[in-house]
């Protein structure tokens, strides 16, 4: 296996690189973890002329908070660190079981959460739970930095709404809902390795008084080109207590809203109704986690 | 644009003309001659080309070899010392852990970094530590013995070097 | 040597660390890839992309002009086409004139380096005719208007019926007759090194050695002699150490056959190694089989009849076809008695690559029709798995209609054994919905029996050495792939010379200096090298013994040797150094040496295909497993797998553990994940590791091994097999719990997910069950989506 000739920049700060998108451009490929880039340069799917490392950059990665605020995660972050953050772990749990479940330890501690989420793989790990916790992406680029949601960001099967000079340099996740818990599960054939036939990530709020759900979000991997957000699924949920019944009928609602595929990996009649498995058993998980 | 480089492996600087699109385990492997790490898959799921990148895990076939200067390559060439193996390597072969060998060092590497990270490591944080390594030879159970059992050695000796 | 004898082993029987293992935990062990020769240059090949076609044009101009290029190659200039046993035989070198598999070599180009080598097979441009695409072999056997290979009558590769008695008479007088059609999958050996070949083809004394790993050397000599028009003596065949073959390196790869042509032409060492597509591509893995089978049973619950047909989806080539159409028949017969079998066998060419010998080589398509008809018949008898099993275990002294004897089995030790640890006979059937135990037997052959060109020599011989300068060397031309074949002989060779085990050095896997062996196949290695490593030690031993007597002044039928001593049994003070007496030898009577030999009894008995199946000894196996499926998603837990085996004695416990171990692994991966996929186009759409599904370490269940108590008398130190059987049981066994927790049988693998719920009528069905995909590739399937799906 070898690469088409390239071009290697390593840049040491961001004004750097975001230099260098600027001259490059759409001739140009950002390499973080090089968990994707190099088998698609492999696989000769990109022919980048240039290939700029930004892990010469320490700026981009670091998990920082605040808060009221909330989280900052450098692009460049390895999936390893979130993982292991006990940060993460105790306010963003289901950014822990995605981290968690990527590829191999090798491939946490080479990939990024930027990578994951710039590739915009339908099957990616990380988007699904951002998406529910509202998380948006912080873009830096010749003409400044701009900010939207991740869910916005990501636009179809591979598709970003990031411009090819542009770098996206963080995310930022908001301070949880309070009296929430988010959480995340999938679904593969292996234990490990695995490219999810399908995940389901839910981010769900109670009102103290009533037990009755403030808020909710939830997000559907691997069963729609982009983490789809399950929204007839909230709607049944807003406002009612979460009974099995109600749950039941939310996780039905889940599965009815996706769009998956037959593919190689499992059928798309197989994928909508582990959807609705999964999204129950999420759901209860989150609000067994709210306690 | 090829270009000279000095890599640091095992703590050997070596001086090495790199093209950008040169691979570390193809530089490893052809251009330094320690051909100890493996290319089994090209891809990174197979994990025999695991090697320690700054003490951290990396897979050799994803990675670039221009993209490595100034950092301290570890492979299996480096986990003996004045050749006595690393306690790693002496657990594989006291437990039978090794059948064609070719996972081997991928394994050894990957168990290196689980120990340094968990010295005392549970079955099943050796397994999930592993789990980047495919074996077609031996199901995994002679493997997972001896990293029980390296891990138990070498907290021994560690034990031993305080005491002392 | 009996039983009792053999429990005052020095070496056989005990534990002992590999004699390689340090060199591969080192990372010093070479491997074919690693290995660089001065001069050197690399190869790569241009795969085709499409599965069945003619080729219309090669260019290879823009290639040859590429700086660094140094010639390339198309199936014009190798026209012979090859196969293991030269029957038949139908795979090229690079295609010629058409192209029958996605991805079959269609041209070469030798370069300064690989990089260059990649570049230019890019450049290299080829045009097709593309013809229709057979995919499932029922339609390929239908189709007269399409023929994969030009030259033959049909798309039947092989026929063939063996009968012994009426069996449809006997079902029709049977108690009990069950029958189902079963289909087993299309798995890829999956060994992790990727096929390495380095051809030395030296100009000046017309010489080639060949470097490469692959099981059985001196087949692979003869095939390079005839393919490349060679003498068979100027060629030499070194094997380096190998990193997993399971089946799947007995056979030339292309790429080994391009080496060598391209390193004739240019008079340099040239390299290919496959990449891991390319691997996939090769493939040899499984026959994927669909097979029907009735079997029927007296009263008693005995077996009257098996009637069996069997329809193998062969891929684009010849291969091991043959001999696995006749394994299949010949695996039939055991591990339990059956009086009256019919076998009828097709082997039918499709456009998908090639399937050839995958570890248990018919061994784990028969166990799949054998023990599910043997639980259906159970079921219906009114008896339980263990039962039905046990009354119709072969025992020691049976024959079977094929006139093949089992001279030795426990096979009912190893039943007993499993059933008791796992408590089969309790829970079957009683476990909660959702939870299930099954059963299942299974035997391999030992020893091998046929060599794969008509002749009467000895399958292993075995040469030592002895002097002062080397020690004892042994010479043999068996073949380690990793199963421990190494260490076995020397610790076979130590027990009979008295001395340490690491002290015995090997030639071996060098068809110029060892001596020719049959090869690594059919689990016949230490049962065959045992015999001719044996006796050639016994050989030495009477030559050492001769003049030890003498220098201690005692009778020569006294002596004994133990420890690197040679002493006499009686008078125990009277001892002389292993070293010492051999120097004695040296000066007294000269060189010594030490030759010895074995080649399995004949076949006997007159019928199609007697030749291939019949051996001289049988390992025996047998597995339990119980599972829980989760009844909303599909999947399955494993809470427990229990195995015994009858390995005879075996020589290193710790290697034995370690075989089953992977085998069951194998088996695991078969039942319930691994199958190679293609499009309707014939296109493999997973040959890569994140989607042909391996076993990880997070999906192995804990297992529970015994090797039962055995010594088999006709093998050297008691040994039989244990590296291919134990692969045999673990999808019956799977498929047979599977039956137990949710009611529904299993007949075709793997059991994903999505057909335990559409079994459950959670999901719709996809209508008949489907031998591979036929679909168009997903988005998600491009490559790119791999596991690290971080940037």
């Amino acid at each position: 296996m070898t690469l088409p000739p390239f071009e290697y920049l390593a840049p040491a700060s961001v004004e750097e690189l975001v230099g260098l998108l600027a001259r490059h451009g759409t001739k140009a490929r950002i390499l973080a973890g090089g968990t994707d880039l190099i088998n698609l340069m492999a696989d000769r799917a990109v022919r980048p002329e240039y290939v700029i490392d930004l892990n010469g950059v320490p700026q981009l990665a670091g998990i920082s908070y605040e808060p009221g605020k909330g989280l900052t995660i450098g692009a460049a972050t390895k999936i390893e660190a979130i993982e292991k953050s006990p940060l993460i772990r105790e306010k963003y749990f289901a950014l822990h079981q995605a981290a968690a479940q990527i590829g191999s330890p090798q491939v946490r501690a080479m990939a990024t959460i930027g990578g994951n989420s710039c590739n915009a793989s339908p099957c990616a790990d990380m988007p699904p739970p951002l998406v529910t916790l509202g998380a948006l992406v912080r873009l830096v680029g010749p003409r400044g930095r701009r900010e939207m949601l991740l869910e916005d960001f990501i636009l179809g099967n591979r598709r970003t709404a990031l411009e090819a000079d542009e770098l996206l340099e963080s995310l930022l996740v908001p301070e949880p809902w309070p009296r929430s818990a988010c959480r995340y599960a999938t679904i593969g054939l292996r234990e490990a390795q695995e490219i999810d036939i399908a995940s389901v990530a839910v981010n769900l709020a109670l009102k103290p008084e009533t037990g009755e759900v403030a808020a909710v979000r939830i997000a559907m991997g691997a069963v729609a080109p982009v983490p789809m957000r399950a929204r007839k699924a909230e709607e049944i949920l807003l406002g009612r207590r979460p009974t099995a019944e109600v749950l039941q009928e939310a996780a039905a609602s889940c599965s009815a809203e996706c769009s998956p595929i037959d593919d190689l990996r499992a059928s798309a009649a197989y994928r909508r109704h582990v959807v609705r498995v999964l999204a129950a058993r999420v759901l209860r998980e989150t609000l067994s986690a709210i306690g | 644009m090829k270009q000279l480089i000095e890599l640091n492996v095992n703590g050997i600087a070596y001086d090495v003309i790199v093209s950008p699109e040169d691979l570390l385990v193809d530089v490893l492997r052809q251009k330094l001659g320690l051909t100890g790490t493996k290319k089994g898959c090209g891809q990174g799921d197979c994990g025999t080309c695991t090697v320690l990148i700054d003490g951290r895990r990396a897979l050799s076939c994803l990675t670039l070899a221009i993209a490595c200067r100034g950092k301290t390559i570890l492979t299996i060439e480096g986990m003996e010392a004045d050749g006595r193996l690393h306690p790693i390597q002496q657990a594989f072969i006291d437990k039978g852990a090794i059948q064609c060998g070719f996972c081997t060092p991928g394994m050894v590497m990957a168990a290196k970094a689980l120990l340094d990270e968990n010295p005392d490591p549970t079955v099943e944080q050796i397994k999930r530590g592993l789990s980047g390594n495919l074996c077609r030879c031996t199901g995994y159970v002679k493997i997972v013995d001896a990293v029980q059992e390296a891990a138990r050695r070498m907290r021994a000796a560690q034990s031993q070097e305080v005491s002392r | 040597m009996t039983a009792s004898e053999s429990n005052t082993f020095r070496w056989v029987g005990k534990s002992v660390p590999r004699v390689d293992a340090a060199d591969k935990v080192r990372g010093r062990a070479l491997y074919t890839d690693d290995i660089v020769l001065p001069g050197m240059v690399y190869a790569k090949i241009k795969p085709s992309t499409i599965a069945h076609g003619r080729i219309r044009r090669i260019d290879l101009g823009k290639a040859l002009q590429l700086p660094g290029v140094l010639a390339a190659i198309t199936g014009e200039e190798c026209p012979v086409p090859f196969s293991v046993n030269n029957y038949k035989p139908t795979e090229m070198p690079l295609a010629k004139d058409k192209v029958v598999y996605y991805g079959e070599g269609v041209a070469a180009v030798a370069a300064v380096d690989e990089k260059t080598a990649a570049r230019a097979v890019e450049l290299i441009e080829v045009e097709y005719e593309e013809l229709p695409v057979l995919l499932d072999p029922r339609e390929a056997m239908a189709r007269d208007d399409v023929r994969i290979h030009d030259w033959a009558e049909s798309n039947i590769n092989y026929e063939g019926k063996q009968q012994f008695g009426d069996p449809e008479d006997e079902l029709r007088k049977s108690h009990v007759v069950v029958e189902n059609s079963f289909f087993s999958s299309y798995t890829h050996c999956g060994f992790l090194e990727p096929q390495s070949t380095i051809a030395d083809y030296n100009p000046g004394t017309g010489r080639l050695t060949v470097y490469t790993c692959n099981q059985l050397p001196h087949y692979l000599q003869q095939t390079i002699a005839r393919t490349i028009g060679m003498p068979m003596e100027k060629i030499r065949v070194i094997v380096p150490t190998v990193g997993g073959a399971f089946g799947g390196k007995t056979e030339a790869t292309p790429a080994c056959m391009v080496a060598c042509l391209l390193s004739r032409k240019l008079g340099r060492p040239v390299k290919i190694t496959y990449t891991r597509q390319e691997v996939f591509f090769q493939n040899k893995g499984r026959h994927p089989c669909l097979m029907k089978m009735k079997m029927g049973f007296d009263a008693q619950g005995r077996i009257t009849a098996v009637d069996f047909d069997c329809l193998l989806d062969g891929g684009a080539h010849s291969s091991w076809g043959f001999v696995v159409m006749w394994f299949i028949a010949a695996l039939t017969h055991l591990p339990y008695k059956i009086p009256v079998v019919r076998y009828r066998g097709k082997r039918v060419f499709t456009n998908k690559p090639t399937a050839g010998a995958q570890r248990c080589l018919g061994g784990v398509q028969v166990r799949i029709c054998v023990e599910g008809l043997l639980d259906m018949g159970a079921e219906k008898l009114g008896l339980n798995p263990y039962e039905i099993r046990m009354i119709n275990a072969c025992e020691t002294g049976y024959k079977t209609p094929t006139v093949i004897e089992v001279r030795h089995s426990e096979f009912k030790k190893c039943l007993e054994s499993v059933a008791r640890r796992s408590g089969i006979v309790d829970k079957y059937g009683k476990l909660p919905f959702g939870r299930g135990i099954g059963m299942a037997g299974g035997h391999y052959s030992t020893g091998g029996a046929f060599l794969l060109y008509p002749s009467y020599r000895p399958h292993s011989t075995a040469n030592i050495r002895v002097d002062t300068e080397a020690g004892v060397t042994v010479y043999i031309g068996a073949t380690g792939i990793g199963q421990g074949a190494h260490t076995v002989m020397c610790q076979m060779a130590a027990e009979v010379l008295g001395i340490d085990y690491r002290d015995v050095h090997l030639v071996c896997q060098d068809t110029m200096l060892a001596p020719m062996d049959n090869g690594t196949f059919d689990s016949r290695l230490t049962y065959g090298a045992g015999h001719a490593i044996k006796r050639a030690a016994l050989d030495v031993r009477a030559k050492l013994f001769e003049v030890a007597a003498a220098v201690l002044g005692v009778r020569r039928d006294h002596l004994d040797c133990r420890d690197g001593e040679i002493f006499s049994i009686y008078e125990p003070k009277r001892r002389i150094p292993f070293q010492k007496a051999v120097a004695q030898y040296l000066s007294s009577v000269g060189p010594l040496f030490g030759t010895g030999e074995y080649t399995p009894p004949q076949p006997k008995g007159d019928y199609e295909g007697k030749l291939i199946g019949p051996t001289p000894a049988f390992g025996f196996t047998a597995q339990a497993v119980e599972l829980e499926v989760d009844l909303e998603t599909g999947k399955i837990k494993i809470l427990g797998y229990w195995e015994a085996g009858d390995c005879g004695k075996p020589i290193n416990p710790m290697a034995v553990e370690g075989q089953v171990e992977g085998a069951i692994s194998m088996g695991l991966g078969a039942a319930l994940y691994e199958e190679m996929v293609m499009d309707i186009e014939g296109r493999m759409l997973n040959p890569n590791f994140h989607d042909y599904k391996m076993p990880t370490t997070m999906d192995m269940p804990d297992l529970s091994l015994e090797i039962v108590d055995s010594y088999d008398p006709t093998s050297a130190f008691g040994n039989k097999e244990v590296g291919e059987g134990p692969v045999g049981p673990v999808i019956p066994a799977i498929l047979n719990a599977l039956y137990d927790a949710i009611g529904v049988r299993f007949t075709e693998v793997p059991v994903k997910p999505e057909k335990i719920l559409q079994a459950l009528g959670k999901i719709e069905s996809a209508g008949q069950p489907r031998l591979y995909v036929a679909q168009a590739p997903s988005e998600c399937a491009r490559p790119g989506c791999a596991p690290g799906e971080g940037g």
